[in-house]
């Protein structure tokens, strides 16, 4: 859901600024750095999941990953959506820089919301934490899409039009990315369960 | 870590197979006779359909016209009111929902605006290029050609260039503009770059050895 230069107003950029600024130097502070390739790899996780279009009628949706790195990062998934976003802008001029920080606000927050929601339903049992994680990766599309909607709303689509039509188009992919991440989350569960423990340590 | 360099792999191969698909919206617009065509498309090649189109004036940043576009993303626009309200040039901005937006300027001779020729217009003849009364043949020569004006000939011109030249503007707006794999490869090795400098520079200093 990148939002392109030009659309937002001045007040919505700064306010965005200041929110990724804070939550990035929240994450900073959160990151093991003994597993920082780890943080990076979900950065690339995420960098290259949004290149993954999925054509929905007339909408033009793509898949997020947000939810997965969310539950596995926490607060981390600031920096590492930042850096994510800001490369997309740079590389494929998706987004734009003005907007940097209110794009990562809108798809940094909901992750760190679902990381608070879910967290503890990972060390449950295998079942638990497929429910857990497909909750999470469903309602991380839902989250995103407000907020998104909700840096739209002093536009001159408004807040109840962008909500509309966004969540129309990307009600499938809340459904694809639940699925998405509670397969992933499951198979880590399986072969590297340390990988979940990040969670419960917050990365740290 | 093997298992996300994995999925990584995954994902990445996952775009083999599927063309990786963009998320950005262009609008490219160009003068056919009296109508401005604009073509939009997402940067995966789908049009955008039913967006708003507007058109502002270049000099002041006024609206003056406004279109949607249709199921195949094409939206027409008058180069007349063009001429009209927008002399200095007209900024198309398209807007395809969800916070995209892509622009494209439409320069005012494109459409007829701007500055008038040069040259007064007046009664020329491209025919006449001997005097009659030098040769008499010519001069029966030239009453058999078509006297054309300054201003007719330039619309004939601008006519056939316009056909010649729309192969190449189509080219231009079919242009592979997805991401290949040399720029998600470029991405990914920021990453890893990056964290490897955040790594090094949060190493523990090495204990001294006996």
């Amino acid at each position: 859901m990148h939002i392109s230069e030009g659309v937002l107003s001045g007040p919505i950029i700064g306010a965005g600024a200041l929110l990724t600024l804070a939550g990035t130097a929240i994450g900073l502070r959160s990151v093991n750095y003994d597993r920082i390739m780890t943080v990076a790899m979900l950065a690339a996780v995420f960098f290259v999941a949004t290149l993954v279009h999925v054509p929905i009628g007339p909408a033009n949706a793509h898949l997020v990953l947000g939810g997965l790195l969310g539950l596995l990062l926490g607060w981390a998934a600031f920096p590492a959506i930042l850096v994510g976003l800001l490369l997309q802008a740079v590389m494929f001029q998706y987004g734009g820089l003005a907007v940097l920080g209110v794009n990562c606000a809108n798809m940094a927050i909901p992750a760190v919301i679902c990381h608070y929601l879910f967290r503890s339903a990972l060390q449950s049992t295998p079942s638990r934490r497929s429910l857990a994680a497909f909750a999470a990766g469903s309602l991380y599309i839902l989250l995103t899409g407000v907020l998104t909607a909700a840096s739209l709303a002093f536009t001159d689509e408004g807040f109840t039009t962008a909500a509309k039509l966004i969540l129309m188009a990307h009600a499938p992919i809340m459904i694809i990315e639940g699925l998405l991440c509670s397969a992933v989350v499951s198979f880590l569960g399986k072969v590297q369960p340390e990988l979940l423990q990040l969670s419960a340590e917050g990365t740290a | 870590m093997r298992i996300l360099i994995f999925i990584v792999a995954l994902i990445v191969g996952t775009l083999c197979a599927f063309s990786a698909q963009a998320h950005k919206v262009r609008v490219f617009a160009y003068v056919e006779g009296e109508t401005i065509i604009a073509e939009t498309k997402f940067s995966s090649g789908r049009p955008c359909m039913d967006c708003l189109l507007l058109g502002l004036d270049a000099d002041s940043g006024t609206q003056v016209m406004s279109g949607r576009t249709n199921a195949t993303g094409f939206a027409l626009l008058p180069a007349g009111d063009a001429r009209a309200k927008a002399p200095g040039g007209l900024q198309l901005v398209l807007d395809g929902g969800e916070g995209h937006r892509g622009e494209w300027f439409v320069e005012a001779v494109e459409y007829g605006g701007g500055q008038p020729t040069a040259e007064p217009a007046q009664e020329t003849s491209e025919s006449q290029v001997e005097s009659p009364a030098q040769n008499p043949a010519a001069q029966d020569k030239a009453a058999k050609q078509v006297a054309l004006t300054e201003k007719e000939i330039r619309a004939i011109v601008s006519e056939v260039m316009d056909q010649k030249l729309a192969p190449f503007r189509k080219q231009l707006l079919n242009k592979d503009d997805k991401p290949d794999l040399r720029d998600i490869a470029g991405g990914l090795g920021w990453l890893v770059g990056i964290a490897g400098l955040l790594a090094y520079a949060r190493r523990r200093p090495e204990s001294s050895r006996d």
